[in-house]
């Protein structure tokens, strides 16, 4: 009969679950392969039955799709339609972008648009196949909309107002603030097959037996597309299956590894040798932490940049690093280790008193090489992980202008904290244990032994420094590291802190150390990417442009939609080249480059160029040696500028019909680097190198025959400088780095040969060194997340207490802290608002002047030109003539541009924003300023009204393109302040913190001072540091405590004395009363001897009767005189000691004495006694501690064999041969005090059933046990 | 005793630094270009890169077609790579073209298999060397 009680009794029930999740794990491998089994027995009816399932989901997911757009729609018309009839401008709405992601709307009147949004399709009415709500699909160029349209009359005018849903973006975009739809993407991914979606009713569905058709039809069940999709064979069912098991095994084993560690807990606790139960936890949790890694959990249930390497990779323990989340669950596992051993060695140097004390100086000083070893090496180590979290990933956590950090860079950010916490709270507590054999001469003054460490650790880091082949950091930066450790030390070892409070304080200091090394190394790195310009320089050579053309051409082969394109001419086929180039890895080299589609004439029919004017030319002899063959060929090489030029032909067929062809010609030279490229438009950040530094920052320039030729930038080198570089490139082996100074600012400057073969050519980027406010507010903008995070933590713990306590306690010291910060970092919050929102406004009329003045240019430029030049060729003018890009319109369409390829092909809408057209056109501005954000990027518009040969035309010229110089975008100025404000708010805390405790400190004194007398401790003093009337207030305490112990002894004194006579007037009179009739009595028996007395023997007996009962009385007074001279009546009921010993060590908490209990003290433990007595006599031995120079108590309760108290203190202990006279009344060493202590206590603790002993003493402190009798039955 | 103890810490400090030496000979001389070449294209190959995972420098330029684009660590390139070849699943690998000269570099076709889709990408990788060692410089798939 099992007993299923005593399985589920204590950590016996997590072994049983832990058992069972063993068991299930074989149950599920054992099902599954039985249902892959059944699978490969049953395939065919399966994949029917799973492809009739996928092409159900699809239409499922279709409809989804159609009914939100179809909901919008009629959302969309009603609110326009009451808003023309209430006469309203409702075109308003549709300014700017939507709101919703891939929604937009427009409004037509005939082929006229009245109203649209910047991504509204721009269709003509012609194109909507239903005009009464239904839904169909359009396809523009570039992109493929779901569309509802309706007509509706408004008085005299029709209109259509149009609602679209995108469902294809055909362009693949790099910025993740653009839009990437894909409804084909989507359905690839979710059902794992290959799809083709076709979005026409036109389409034949295919013959072929491995895909299967799925019609879509709209709500009134027209067709309106189809899908195509691979039919699912069983081996995608089978693998899914596979996985699945897997990842729920993968569970179980987390979940089984877990109870696994709960049923060994107990085990753990009671180990006999505590020094290494630390260690057990260790090897538990890399054991854990490492089947985490091998069941790939939990990254299998992220996604994105969380998992990606591209984030962050290490190849540190075989690849336990090897993404943003791996690295967090590292460092977190790492961080809990620490804690536990910092927690558990912290116990154990407590209450551990080295017994070979005469040699315990020796171990402490030889032990200091090894202690110093450790301290480098954890240093060293942190230094190696941080730089490699900036080497290793490509997050640029000070280059990035955003204040709040994307959620990976927040994990790499929390990590680094994580990480360099746990090691300093493993260097705080090797530090303590070093520190607990410090000879006792050194053990009261901490501050000099701290600072005795410190400078050893700087004498011996030098040389640490020096003898390492790469050392990570420079010897000022471990100095000030050395500072910061040893300032953690002192803290933590002159505190007392408790556990959460250490974190606390290791995490701020972590933050500082974690935050100054990502700095630092970021810098460096910043310095090799210098070294990573020239090689950016240097990396396009032909080899690579020729690639570059295979690459491109081979995507005329096997191309359905360019072969579709080129059989339908009337497509706008600069789109398609467009894709083309889009798609290739043309858009992600900084080359110039231009596509053309020609057709089987060899008339160019589509076009797309990201290059110069040059470049726009077609290369005609390549047209003609078009041929059935590929062919590239260089067309130049310009080794003045470093340029190098290719052009290539490939024939564009179908099922071998010659269709067309597809030419391309590729342009490099070195300045490009710094060239603005149409594809960064379309980038997620501005063009940086490696994404540390901005191309602006960059001065490069090259040497030939001996002369500086600038590329770019404002860096022009003396000749004394050039002479420098060649002279450093030839003795370091072809590369040198120096420093130079240039218009008194200092520049680094990285030169490199080049491998042209010419002598003394070389090629050199220049680095204007950063400001040192900008190493400030790069250090706040980490640091401030950090804060924030322990912020968090201190604030979740706080809350815990509240809650546990269920009352909110407010201390003095909170309240003056809370007003401090309330009156400082309000206004310092205020004034940063402010100065952002001025900063805004200023930059804003700035960037506005800047375009007036380029407006102003193109006026007088445009003024003259003749009418046919000025419709379509005027932005080319102004750009060749003043370098600004601009657009003309005339009415809302562009007639001219100077990026005309980002309109033919359809990226950007031909026609004129909405609110700018009716700004100028409706409401008849002749200027008018506009904000837009594209790609996440805000930038800015003038539009202007021109006249020309009597029309009128608009030209627009922007900030996205013409970079107004010298602005700080809002972030950057978000950044900029956040830094300065940073600072002002932290030293507002500091001092407030500060301050408070100074104000806050002696008020607590003070009240635990009064609990301490209210509870008869007479003893208390209060230190003389305070100032003013505070300073007032402690020695009146201390005057009236001394006063009310004087008032007491004589107190106690004239009572003793008035007890006494009292005692002996009461004795006196009761035993006179006896004796009264005894002498009485025993005259008349002398009379009557005397007398010779004939009664005499009657006489005889009556006095000794007499005599004898009043010796009975006399007895009697006796025996209550003794009564009543014991003990007062105690108050005995049943108690918790622990509490009572709790509350008597909290009024010691300002002392310089620390209080602790040892591990495996019992938290609760009921006894009968009497409260008061206990707290009395706890009071007294802390006391007699103090006054023994002890620093340290130890508490120990236990019922092995009895209650036993034990409290052991390392004070100067009892003097040998006064161990027995310590329990005798009136005895004391002490100068004041009157001895009965220790005597009332034994007393009090006897009268209870117990005994005081002193269990040992030495010169290094002593030990006594109260033995109590325990009782079990009391215990609930 | 004394004497036997330290013929014995003798003959365990001759064993490590044996242990030490032949490694660094044997790694004394760099392979050629050629067998940098063949090592990647087997790797490619056979989708694991392990072998020629130590040629990345430490600033490569890695190009993937759908994924990272720019200058990485050779620790990053490592597992982006791997990443790529996991879901980009190889057929085939072959280098049309291999050129030894100065700058050496090769270009291929890759072929892969991916959502149950098959597809073609072409391959150009270039090679320095650095510290009596070949590195991969660059490393693109498009």
């Amino acid at each position: 009969m099992i007993n299923f009680r005593y399985l589920l009794r204590g950590t016996r029930r997590y072994t049983l679950a832990a058992v069972f999740i063993v068991f299930s794990i074989f149950l599920l491998g054992i099902i599954s392969s039985r249902m892959i089994a059944s699978k490969k027995e049953h395939s065919q009816t399966i994949m029917d039955a799973r492809n009739n399932e996928t092409a159900g989901e699809i239409k499922a997911l279709f409809k989804e799709r159609e009914q939100l757009l179809l909901q919008k729609h009629k959302r969309f018309t009603g609110a326009y339609t009451r808003a023309i009839q209430k006469r309203k401008t409702a075109g308003q709405k549709l300014w700017g972008t939507s709101e919703e992601k891939g929604i937009c709307y427009e409004v037509l009147q005939k082929d006229s648009i009245v109203a649209w949004q910047i991504d509204a399709p721009l269709l003509k009415e012609a194109d909507a196949a239903y005009t009464d709500g239904r839904f169909f699909f359009y396809r523009s160029p570039l992109r493929v909309y779901g569309l509802a349209a309706t007509k509706k009359v408004f008085e005299k005018d029709t209109l259509l107002l149009v609602t679209g849903l995108l469902f294809e973006e055909k362009s693949i975009q790099e910025n993740k603030e653009l839009s990437s739809v894909s409804f084909q993407a989507f359905l690839e991914d979710k059902f794992t097959t290959e799809i083709i979606i076709d979005y026409t009713p036109y389409k034949q569905p295919t013959r072929d037996g491995r895909y299967f058709v799925t019609p879509l039809e709209n709500e009134s069940g027209n067709k309106v597309g189809q899908i195509t999709s691979k039919r699912i064979s069983i081996n995608n069912d089978i693998e899914a299956l596979a996985k699945t098991t897997a990842n729920m095994q993968g569970i179980l084993i987390v979940a089984g590894f877990i109870l696994m560690g709960f049923a060994m807990s107990g085990d753990f606790k009671s180990f006999r040798y505590p020094v290494l139960k630390p260690f057990l936890y260790t090897i538990y949790f890399v054991v854990f932490r490492v089947l985490l890694f091998k069941l790939n959990f939990p990254s299998s249930l992220f996604t994105g940049e969380l998992i990606e390497p591209a984030g962050f990779a290490s190849q540190l323990g075989g690849g336990i690093v090897k993404s943003p989340v791996e690295f967090f669950i590292t460092t977190s596992f790492f961080f809990i280790c620490s804690v536990y051993a910092f927690f558990s060695f912290g116990k154990l140097i407590d209450g551990y008193k080295p017994h070979l004390f005469k040699r315990a100086g020796y171990i402490f000083y030889s032990a200091i090489p090894l202690y110093l070893l450790v301290v480098f090496a954890s240093l060293r180590g942190i230094a190696a992980s941080v730089k490699s979290v900036i080497n290793d990933s490509t997050f640029r956590y000070f280059n990035e202008p955003v204040i709040i950090p994307s959620l990976p860079q927040l994990i790499m950010i929390t990590g680094v904290l994580i990480l360099v916490t746990a090691v300093l709270l493993l260097l705080a507590v090797i530090f303590r244990i070093h520190l607990r054999f410090a000879p006792s001469s050194q053990k009261g003054s901490i501050l000099w032994f701290v600072f005795f460490e410190f400078i050893i650790s700087l004498s011996l880091g030098a040389i640490f420094i020096k003898v390492q082949n790469e050392p990570l950091i420079t010897y000022p930066v471990f100095a000030v590291f050395i500072f910061l450790l040893h300032v953690l030390f002192y803290v933590s070892v002159n505190r007392h802190l408790a556990l959460l409070q250490m974190v606390l304080i290791c995490g701020l200091f972590g933050s500082v150390i974690g935050v100054a090394l990502l700095n630092y190394f970021n810098s460096g790195l910043e310095r090799d990417s210098l070294k990573t310009t020239i090689a950016e320089i240097n990396r396009p050579g032909m080899e690579f442009l020729q690639f570059l053309a295979v690459e491109a051409l081979s995507r005329a082969e096997n191309n359905a939609e360019l072969a579709d394109a080129l059989n339908n001419k009337g497509k706008a086929l600069d789109a398609e080249t467009y894709l083309i180039w889009n798609a290739s890895a043309l858009k992600q080299e900084r080359v110039q480059s231009s596509l053309w589609l020609l057709d089987r004439s060899k008339d160019v029919v589509g076009s797309f160029s990201t290059g110069d004017s040059a470049m726009q030319q077609v290369p005609k002899k390549f047209v003609a040696l078009a041929g059935r063959n590929t062919i590239i060929e260089p067309t130049g090489i310009n080794n003045n500028n470093g340029s190098i030029n290719i052009s290539g032909i490939a024939p564009v067929t179908d099922d071998g019909v010659l269709l067309g062809y597809l030419l391309v010609s590729i342009a490099y030279k070195q300045g490009m680097l710094i060239e603005q490229n149409v594809s960064d438009l379309f980038k997620s950040s501005p063009p940086l190198i490696n994404n540390l530094l901005s191309p602006a920052d960059l001065n490069i320039f090259s040497v030939k025959d001996g002369d500086a030729e600038n590329i770019s930038g404002d860096f022009y080198p003396t000749l004394l400088q050039v002479e420098a570089l060649h002279a450093g490139t030839v003795k370091g082996q072809g590369e040198v780095w120096t420093e130079f100074i240039f218009n008194d600012e200092n520049y680094v400057v990285y030169a490199q040969q080049t491998n042209d073969g010419k002598e003394g050519s070389l090629i050199a980027v220049a680095l204007k060194e950063k400001k040192l406010e900008w190493s400030f507010f790069n250090f706040f903008k980490l640091f401030t997340v950090h804060a924030f995070i322990i912020f968090v933590i201190a604030g979740c713990s706080s809350l815990i207490t509240i809650f546990r306590r269920r009352s909110l306690f407010i201390t003095f010291r909170m309240q003056l802290l809370s007003g401090f910060l309330l009156v400082s970092i309000v206004p310092v919050i205020a004034l940063a608002v402010f100065n952002r929102y001025a900063t805004y406004e200023k930059s804003k009329i700035s960037i506005r002047a800047a375009l007036q003045a380029n407006m102003a240019a193109v006026e007088k430029q445009t003024a003259q030109l003749p009418l046919h030049l000025l419709k379509e060729q005027s932005a080319k003018i102004v750009l060749e003539k003043s370098g600004i890009y601009c657009n003309v319109y005339e009415a809302n369409k562009l007639t001219s541009s100077a990026m005309p390829y980002l309109y033919s092909t359809g990226i950007l809408p031909a026609f004129l924003p909405y609110d700018a057209d009716y700004n100028m056109n409706k409401s008849g501005l002749k200027e008018y300023f506009s904000s837009g954000e594209y790609g996440g990027k805000e930038y800015f518009s003038l539009y202007k009204k021109i006249k020309n040969n009597g029309r009128v035309y608009i030209v627009e010229a922007n900030s996205l393109i013409n970079p107004v110089p010298g602005q700080y975008s809002p972030v950057e100025v978000d950044v900029f302040l956040f830094g300065i404000y940073s600072l002002a708010v932290i030293i507002v805390i500091g001092f407030s913190s500060v301050i408070a405790n100074r104000i806050a400190s002696p008020v607590k004194q003070l009240t635990l001072a009064t609990r301490s007398v209210a509870h008869g401790d007479l003893s208390v003093k209060l230190p003389n540091t305070a100032y003013g009337e505070m300073k007032e207030l402690m020695n009146g305490f201390n005057t009236m405590t001394d006063e009310l112990q004087r008032n007491q002894a004589e107190l106690a004194n004239l009572e003793r004395e008035a007890a006494w006579k009292e005692f002996a007037r009461q004795v006196a009179h009761e035993i006179k009363n006896p004796l009264t009739p005894m002498k009485l009595t025993m005259q008349q028996l002398v009379a009557a001897y005397k007398d010779k007395s004939p009664k005499f023997d009657m006489i005889f007996e009556k006095v000794s009767a007499t005599v004898l009962h009043q010796i009975e009385t006399l007895n009697a007074i006796a025996s209550e005189f003794s009564h009543f001279a014991r003990m007062p009546v105690m108050n005995i009921e049943k108690i918790d000691i622990i509490p009572i010993i709790l509350e008597s060590v909290t009024l010691f908490q300002n002392e310089k004495i620390a209080i602790q209990f040892q591990e495996n003290t019992l938290t609760s433990l009921i006894l009968l006694g009497d409260a008061s007595h206990f707290r009395r006599m706890f009071i007294n031995f802390f006391r007699n501690s103090i006054q023994a120079g002890a620093a340290q108590i130890t508490i120990n309760v236990e019922t092995a064999g009895g209650i036993k108290i034990t409290i052991t203190d390392d004070g100067h202990g009892i003097t040998p041969g006064n161990e027995q006279k310590i329990f005798e009344s009136n005895f004391t060493t002490k100068s004041a005090g009157m001895g009965l202590g220790l005597k009332l206590s034994k007393r009090f603790v006897e009268s209870l059933g117990g005994t005081i002993t002193l269990k040992q003493t030495e010169q290094a402190g002593a030990s006594f046990v109260i033995s109590l009798p325990f009782d079990q039955t009391i215990q609930n | 005793m004394k004497s036997k103890f330290f013929l014995w810490m003798f003959v365990v400090e001759l064993f490590s630094v044996s242990l030490w030496a032949v490694p660094a000979l044997q790694s004394q001389q760099p392979p050629a270009a050629e067998q940098v070449f063949a090592s990647i294209e087997q790797g490619m190959s056979s989708g694991d890169i392990s072998g020629f995972a130590d040629y990345f420098s430490n600033q490569a330029y890695l190009s993937l077609s759908g994924g990272y684009n720019g200058y990485c660590s050779a620790s990053q390139a490592f597992y982006i790579l791997q990443n790529y070849l996991k879901l980009h699943q190889p057929v085939q690998f072959k280098f049309t073209t291999i050129n030894t000269t100065q700058s050496p570099y090769s270009t291929g076709v890759y072929t892969y298999e991916m959502k149950n889709k098959r597809g073609t990408s072409q391959v150009f990788i270039s090679l320095r060397f650095s510290n009596n060692k070949w590195f991969i410089s660059q490393f693109t798939i498009r």
